[in-house]
């Protein structure tokens, strides 16, 4: 019944179906594998009464893996209901429930899932009930977002109070000094959160398991800016984002893991094999872009487009990047590494000029850039509030930008037809 | 050498027959139907009967627009912002900038000296400055499309529309209405919420360089090329048949393919 159901709302809510993106590597399936599995085990671990806990993507999941507490990514989930065709069932709950329309649908996306309370219709049967949930202050909605999961759920919340840097390093991707007062905040947060999880949980964390967490993170990010710097160097590229998507974006949810460690190593050894066989994406490269911002989750499949008709080829993905900021060494206790990891993500996450200017313009060049594809998700301030001012730098060293509007996970507002026509024709004045 | 330049708009289908000299043979236009292959065979056909032709003695077709992909006998596709730039060139070549504004969406093309496109904005996905819009407001108004000119050109003010969105902007005329407000002042704000909506629009590609084009169906809007005329301080190039540019210049696209390809042998 629950698969018609399915079908139904479908059917019922949208005549679009997005298209699936076209990935070359095992990696990229091995990754969506694993993610349905660990979902899986999250489902019997909770089942059994293990405390799951649901964090938002920028705060520090390596305490938890190194407790060993299952965990879920609301965010995570939020692109599975886009990809599932589901956003504007699920959307239209929320609008339905006063969640302004305008307001962040990317990261609020699961609330409408939250409120619908239908597991047999939900995407891979719902999402596990919480024993608390966790989030750090960045745009003005998501703090609201989880106090509303804590509600919904009756569990308690942690807020990690971020701390903005004052002055924005214009390379930051050079690993620049963080302010010891914000680091010694974040710091104190952080014990703050330990002791609120161990509280709840009953489990303990110990230093070296941690510091061992934070060590096998910074080997897996170091596996992926091997791995990616190898990929910037291939013309015609060897893989595009329909790969950096799966491999990247996966693993980000699972830093300093067993699985993340060995599956970067993986996505590496399977990047050299290609680079040494020469193997490329696409043989008719005739254009290498960037598409800033998350792929539409409802349809990944936009961003491999373009590559028959016309050669233009999605080689970096403005997403999960700064990779290299990711990598914490030299730090003599494993909190500050995190803590120095998370002020940093911070700083290309918030997209500020001329930081955000500064770092387009190095990656456009780092991977031989012809344009840039900006999806402007008006849901999404924090995204795109800076784009104009990227769009400009680019433009002044000579790269062509265009900008889309559309969501990143909002098929409601989606023209298929418009939005490939406006890509495309935009790739010919390029071509001509 | 016949080509032929098959233009699926939103709105409206268009197919031209051009001939060795450039010459138009025939150009039929229909509007726009579900079934949007049948209606461009069926146009095609009409099309050739128009010309005295066969199928047979085409060279070469390529298909532009919303529903270029559903034309499945062209050889090829292109978008039609190549299509219409390619068309206002060969009709004006002073021409730089094309403003073309049709029955759903509306875009600005700024082209170089050899009708190559350089830089192009088109309206997000509000229907408030296209034909869309100009039909809501001449229902409410009760003023016919081909009467526009003479009437907004008799209004010694404008009324103020301040909404931008379609429907609040009809629901605007119809108070200003009741409040006894001219018809003929309504009409001309409303082309002058028209043009800020696209001039707007222009400004995200910079300024305006001269010569200006003004294409698409609305430019029949008598109107409204009054009001854009005036806020952009130039005199606008219309052709004759404004809907036509984007069949034009796929029928000269056509004609480049099959140069391309005499010159290959």
């Amino acid at each position: 019944m629950s698969q018609v159901k399915k079908e139904e709302i479908r059917a019922g809510t949208e005549e679009f179906r997005g298209a699936r993106s076209k990935p070359l590597l095992e990696c990229s399936r091995l990754a969506s594998v694993y993610f349905k599995n660990y979902f899986r085990e999250v489902e019997e671990r909770a089942a059994q009464g293990e405390p799951v806990i649901w964090l938002q993507v920028d705060c520090p999941q390596e305490i938890c893996h190194a407790m060993g507490l299952p965990v879920f990514y609301p965010m995570h989930y939020s692109a599975l209901m886009a990809a599932k065709q589901m956003s504007p069932y699920y959307l239209n709950i929320q609008n339905q429930r006063g969640y302004f329309r305008d307001l962040c649908r990317y990261c609020g996306h699961a609330l409408g899932c939250v409120w619908d309370h239908k597991s047999e219709i939900a995407p891979w049967g719902g999402p596990p009930k919480p024993a608390a949930v966790v989030v750090a202050t960045f745009d003005d909605p998501i703090a609201k977002v989880y106090e509303l999961f804590a509600r919904e759920y009756n569990v308690p919340m942690f807020v990690i109070d971020r701390t903005m840097w004052s002055n924005f390093p214009s390379r930051f991707w050079e690993d620049p000094e963080i302010e010891p007062h914000r680091l010694e905040w974040e710091v104190e947060q952080y014990e703050g959160l330990i002791a609120f999880l161990e509280t709840i949980t009953g489990k303990t964390l110990t230093e070296t398991k941690l510091r061992q967490v934070v060590d096998s993170s910074n080997q897996q990010f170091g596996y992926f800016i091997k791995a990616m710097n190898m990929v910037a160097g291939t013309v015609p590229c060897t893989i595009t984002v329909a790969d950096h998507m799966p491999n990247l974006i996966c693993t980000n949810y699972f830093r300093g893991t067993e699985w993340a460690l060995e599956h970067a190593r993986r996505f590496y050894e399977e990047i050299k094999e290609r680079v040494g066989k020469g193997l490329v994406a696409c043989e008719n490269e005739k254009i290498r872009l960037g598409w800033e911002g998350a792929a539409p989750w409802f349809s990944p499949g936009f961003l491999n487009a373009f590559e028959e008709k016309y050669g233009a080829v999605f080689v970096w993905l403005g997403y999960i990047t700064g990779l290299e900021n990711f990598v914490r060494l030299n730090y003599s206790d494993p909190l500050t590494a995190l803590a120095s990891r998370y002020l940093e993500y911070l700083a290309w996450v918030s997209h500020f000029p001329p930081t955000a200017c500064s770092y387009y313009l190095h990656m456009a060049k780092k991977y031989k850039l012809n344009g840039f594809v900006f999806l402007v998700a008006e849901s999404c301030k924090a995204l795109t509030a800076s784009m104009r001012f990227i769009q400009r730098e680019l433009q002044a060293a000579g790269i062509a930008t265009t900008e889309i509007t559309g969501d990143i996970v909002d098929a409601r507002e989606w023209d298929d037809t418009k939005a490939r026509s406006q890509v495309a024709s935009w790739i010919e004045t390029l071509l001509t | 050498m016949y080509v032929v330049g098959i233009d699926m708009g939103s709105v409206a289908a268009k197919v031209m027959i051009m001939g060795d000299n450039d010459e138009v043979l025939s150009y039929v236009v229909a509007d726009a139907k579900p079934d949007a292959e049948a209606l461009a065979k069926r146009l095609m056909n009409e099309a050739l009967e128009q010309a005295h032709l066969r199928s047979e003695d085409i060279s070469y077709i390529v298909s532009t627009g919303y529903g270029r992909v559903n034309v499945p006998f062209a050889a090829e596709n292109r978008t039609e912002i190549m299509c219409h730039a390619l068309g206002v060139y060969h009709l004006f070549p002073s021409v730089r900038t094309v403003i073309d504004i049709g029955g759903q969406d509306s875009k600005c093309i700024r082209m170089d000296d050899k009708g190559r496109v350089q830089n192009f904005v088109m309206n997000d996905k509000c229907a408030a400055g296209t034909g869309r819009f100009t039909e809501v407001m001449g229902r409410a108004l009760d003023i016919s499309f081909d009467r526009w000119g003479e009437v907004v050109s008799s209004a010694p003010r404008r009324a103020r529309i301040s909404n931008v969105c379609t429907v609040f902007a009809e629901s605007e005329v119809i108070s200003k209405m009741t409040e006894k407000v001219p018809l003929n002042e309504i009409l001309a704000g409303v082309c002058e919420a028209i043009v800020t909506r696209v001039i707007q629009m222009i400004q995200r590609m910079g300024a305006v360089e001269k010569d200006v084009a003004f294409t698409g169906g609305v430019a029949n809007n008598k109107g409204v090329a009054q009001i854009l005329a005036e806020k952009l301080g130039v005199d606008l190039f219309i052709p004759k048949i404004p809907q036509s540019t984007g069949a034009l210049g796929a029928c000269y696209l056509a004609k480049r393919f099959v140069a391309r390809a005499a010159g290959i042998r």
